[in-house]
């Protein structure tokens, strides 16, 4: 550790220790993304290029208003200009960065970036000064450019990716902005040069800051002059001549150390999607245990991890061919592996047996989630059928309460009579006083006394009392049904048939019907088929005043079950309404005899 | 080796030497923190020498700490990390301070503890040894006085409070439950710039990966 030497820069809030310094650093900023032939012509046509435009500024906001004429950027944009490019197969563009930063930040960030329909993308710069040193830059001040451009290139790759890409990061890494890259530094001299490369591992400040920028544990190779160094994070070359054989060595390693990155990234998701899984069978244990919720919390969780493996799996094809198309181009060039510190050929090779084997865990999974699928649909059909056992139980105590509810009207009809003699008898005896004979009338007429005045009087005020008495019935019965129709809008008449039809009859003769709601329950043995429709719409059943009928019959067995008449007249009978369907079925020769 | 013979050797004033004042102020952190947390997060305090401090966290207060001025020779860059084997983030790591902690492990003073996530990640957790309890006896009163001031209000004297959430908007903060005088959001998630100029550097490769 060393003492403190520098003055603040930037915005750091500490002074900073710096130790190593590089000359003329370039930085490589390398990533894989899903991309594929079409993907590239996707992005190709969103920099213009068929127009022949070579200066697009880029932004990643959304039109949403299509109807307003003008739109308004807030600054944050990337002027590309595309050097080179092949449609589906590659773009080479320099983009100048111009993203809002604190005010007495100057950034003059521009970079070079390249995108191949393998998926490889590569931003890479030289940088030219830092705060004021413009040589030898320190790793401390490079590591802070390294951060801003980490998550600068993911907001410019960001406006040129398409919606279906955009879904894969953020399935894989959650953030689309935040997401690993593997980082090359390549100098051209180092300002404190040890002889030996092991002296720069001296267990303090050297190899602590060597651990900044390539993670702990690194490796190093000595050739001549030239250092290299590799970690988890990237790689550090300081190079006399910077040369396309060791560009070569330098980013193929940063590719296949990407594409592991990212493979990394990849398995840990699969294997969240298993642990998910397993919470789903946690929760189809609840669903058998009856709880209800679960069972319509399952089948939404089924569908959502069906979804995201779907996915997956095609990420993994993405990988797949890319990790072919590399080992392709790589062994066809015969890259230099500098005594195989970069060593690409095996990891790459490594990567492809990964994704191989992934794909046993997918398959299995959306196997597995399948099986559960089914699992969960049979029981949602059992759940289904257990509620329609209950409403049926529910319909038969409703007609039995029915029943016993016409019973009782018919009791209170009868009262309703008695009630109404009493009442104008009340009223009579009220007008005219209580009459009292020492004879019946009948008696008067059988002794021959004949018909006196009184007894006349008599005789009519005891016809005008029956009158009367007939009528306060008549009106008291009609305002009972008035209020009765009122109260009940329809009545229903069922009937269990349980008898052998045809079926192609019955569905001869369904077929003609108006059809309004049609159910079929498929219980693995048996079919049942139940048919709804309107006597409206029934040329035999016109003017019998039947609302709708239904009708079930299992199509296994042939068997008519139920039949069904939904009615608002009180006043029919029963037997009559369900004779006229019955009829019109053994017309029709739908029973078999 | 025996813990007596270990803190035989760590009580003599040799090995009181062997530690440098930032690992002594590192050492004397982890302690404050482990019990500071415990107590933050309302743990039984009767569960000994069960608690371990992530070092997430504990990179944090770090940090804080050089901001502070805290440590002689602590410097921190901006690294990316994956927090809970997921989102990738970048925070204000002091390698130097990991070096130490290293150094505390390998004189069995610290221990440390891998853990997996629900997300297939790992975390890791540190606790100090019986050793390096007995190491926290010779810690010197102004190192003690140092770390303690740090966290507690300015205004009111209470012990501040930590929180730190990793989620859609991740955020570090200490806070005062009484007053809002002393309330500090951390910059520990969030990377110093600096002035930069740089010109794009166009790669020979391309020519190897076009079809």
């Amino acid at each position: 550790m060393s003492d403190k030497n520098n003055s603040l820069a930037g915005n750091i809030k500490d002074k900073l220790a710096e130790i190593i310094h590089i000359k003329d650093p370039k930085i490589f900023v390398i990533e894989w993304l899903p991309f594929d032939s079409n993907q590239l012509r996707e992005l190709n046509k969103k920099l213009d290029i068929e127009k022949g435009s070579n200066k697009t500024l880029l932004t990643g906001l959304i039109d949403g208003q299509p109807n307003v004429p003008i739109f308004q950027s807030k600054g944050a944009y990337t002027k590309v200009i595309v050097k080179d490019y092949e449609l589906d197969s590659f773009v080479n563009l320099q983009a100048i960065i111009d993203l809002p930063e604190e005010e007495e930040i100057v950034q003059v960030e521009e970079m070079a970036i390249f995108i191949s329909r393998d998926g490889f993308i590569t931003y890479s710069l030289e940088l030219k000064e830092i705060e004021n040193l413009n040589t030898y830059m320190s790793i401390d001040k490079i590591t802070r450019v390294v951060a801003d451009l980490c998550q600068d290139s993911s907001v410019v790759i960001d406006s040129l990716l398409t919606e279906f890409q955009r879904n894969f990061i953020e399935i894989i890494f959650g953030n689309p902005i935040h997401r690993p890259k593997t980082i090359c530094y390549v100098g051209d001299d180092i300002k404190t040069r040890h002889e030996d490369i092991n002296d720069y591992y001296d267990g303090e400040d050297f190899e602590i800051e060597l651990n900044q920028i390539l993670g702990e544990g690194h490796e190093s190779f000595q050739m001549g002059r030239n250092l290299f160094f590799k970690g988890s994070r990237g790689t550090c070359a300081i190079v006399d001549n910077f040369d396309k054989d060791t560009e070569y060595q330098i980013i193929f390693w940063g590719i296949q150390h990407a594409i592991n990155n990212f493979v990394d990234n990849f398995m840990s998701r699969i294997w969240e999607l298993y642990d998910q899984t397993k919470h789903v069978k946690i929760i189809v244990d609840e669903a058998v245990a009856g709880n209800t919720d679960a069972l319509n919390r399952v089948q939404e969780e089924i569908t959502v991890i069906t979804s995201t493996i779907s996915l997956v799996g095609q990420i993994k094809e993405f990988l797949k061919d890319s990790c072919q198309d590399l080992l392709d181009v790589y062994s066809k060039n015969h890259i230099n592996t500098l005594n195989g510190f970069y060593e690409v050929e095996n990891s790459l090779k490594s990567s492809q047996k990964r994704i191989l084997e992934s794909e046993k865990i997918i398959s299995g999974l959306l196997t597995e989630l399948d099986g559960l699928r089914n699992y969960v649909a049979t029981l949602s059909d059992l759940q289904m059928r257990k509620m329609s056992k209950v409403m049926t139980k529910n319909t038969k105590s409703m007609n039995e309460v029915l029943q016993a509810n016409t019973r009782t009207s018919e009791a209170i009809d009868m009262i309703e009579l008695i009630l109404a003699g009493s009442i104008i008898l009340e009223i009579f005896a009220f007008a005219v006083g209580e009459i009292s004979s020492d004879q019946t009338f009948f008696g008067a007429i059988i002794s021959g006394d004949g018909f006196g005045t009184a007894r006349i009087v008599t005789l009519v005020l005891f016809l005008i009392s029956v009158f009367s008495w007939i009528t306060i019935v008549i009106l008291l019965r009609r305002s009972k049904r008035k209020m009765e129709i009122e109260a009940l809008q329809d009545f229903f008449v069922t009937m269990s048939v349980n008898k052998k039809i045809d079926i192609t009859k019955m569905e001869e003769y369904i077929s003609k019907r108006t059809v309004q709601t049609k159910n079929v329950e498929n219980d693995m043995e048996n079919i049942i088929l139940s048919y709804v429709w309107g006597g409206e719409d029934d040329p035999n059943l016109l003017g019998k005043n039947i609302e709708k009928v239904s009708i079930s019959y299992n199509e296994t067995n042939s068997l008519l079950l139920t039949l069904e008449i939904e009615t608002s007249e009180l006043d029919i009978n029963q037997d009559k309404l369900l004779g006229y369907v019955l009829d019109d079925l053994k017309a029709k020769e739908v029973f078999i005899k | 080796m025996p813990f007596e013979d270990k803190y035989s050797e760590l009580s003599g004033t040799e090995s009181v030497k062997s530690l440098t004042k930032d690992q002594e102020f590192l050492l004397y952190t982890i302690d404050y923190l482990t019990k500071w947390m415990v107590s933050n997060e309302h743990v039984s305090s009767n569960i000994g020498n069960r608690v371990w401090i992530k070092e997430l966290p504990l990179w944090a207060i770090i940090y804080y700490q050089i901001t502070h001025g805290s440590y002689e020779t602590f410097d921190y860059a901006p690294t990316s990390i994956q927090f809970f084997g997921r989102s990738s983030f970048t925070i204000n790591l002091s390698y130097e301070a990991v070096d130490d902690i290293e150094d505390l492990r390998e004189s069995d003073i610290l221990e440390k503890i891998r853990l997996s996530t629900s997300q297939h990640g790992f975390v890791t957790a540190y606790r100090i040894t019986e050793i390096g309890n007995a190491y926290l006896k010779n810690i010197p009163q102004d190192v003690i006085n140092e770390v303690s001031k740090l966290f507690f209000c300015e205004c009111c004297q209470k012990q501040l409070h930590f929180y730190m959430n990793m989620g859609d908007n991740p955020s570090v903060l200490l806070d005062c439950p009484d007053c809002d005088v002393s309330d500090v959001y951390l910059d520990f998630l969030k990377s110093e710039d600096v002035s930069y100029k740089s010109k794009p550097y166009f790669l020979k490769i391309c020519d190897l990966l076009k079809r």
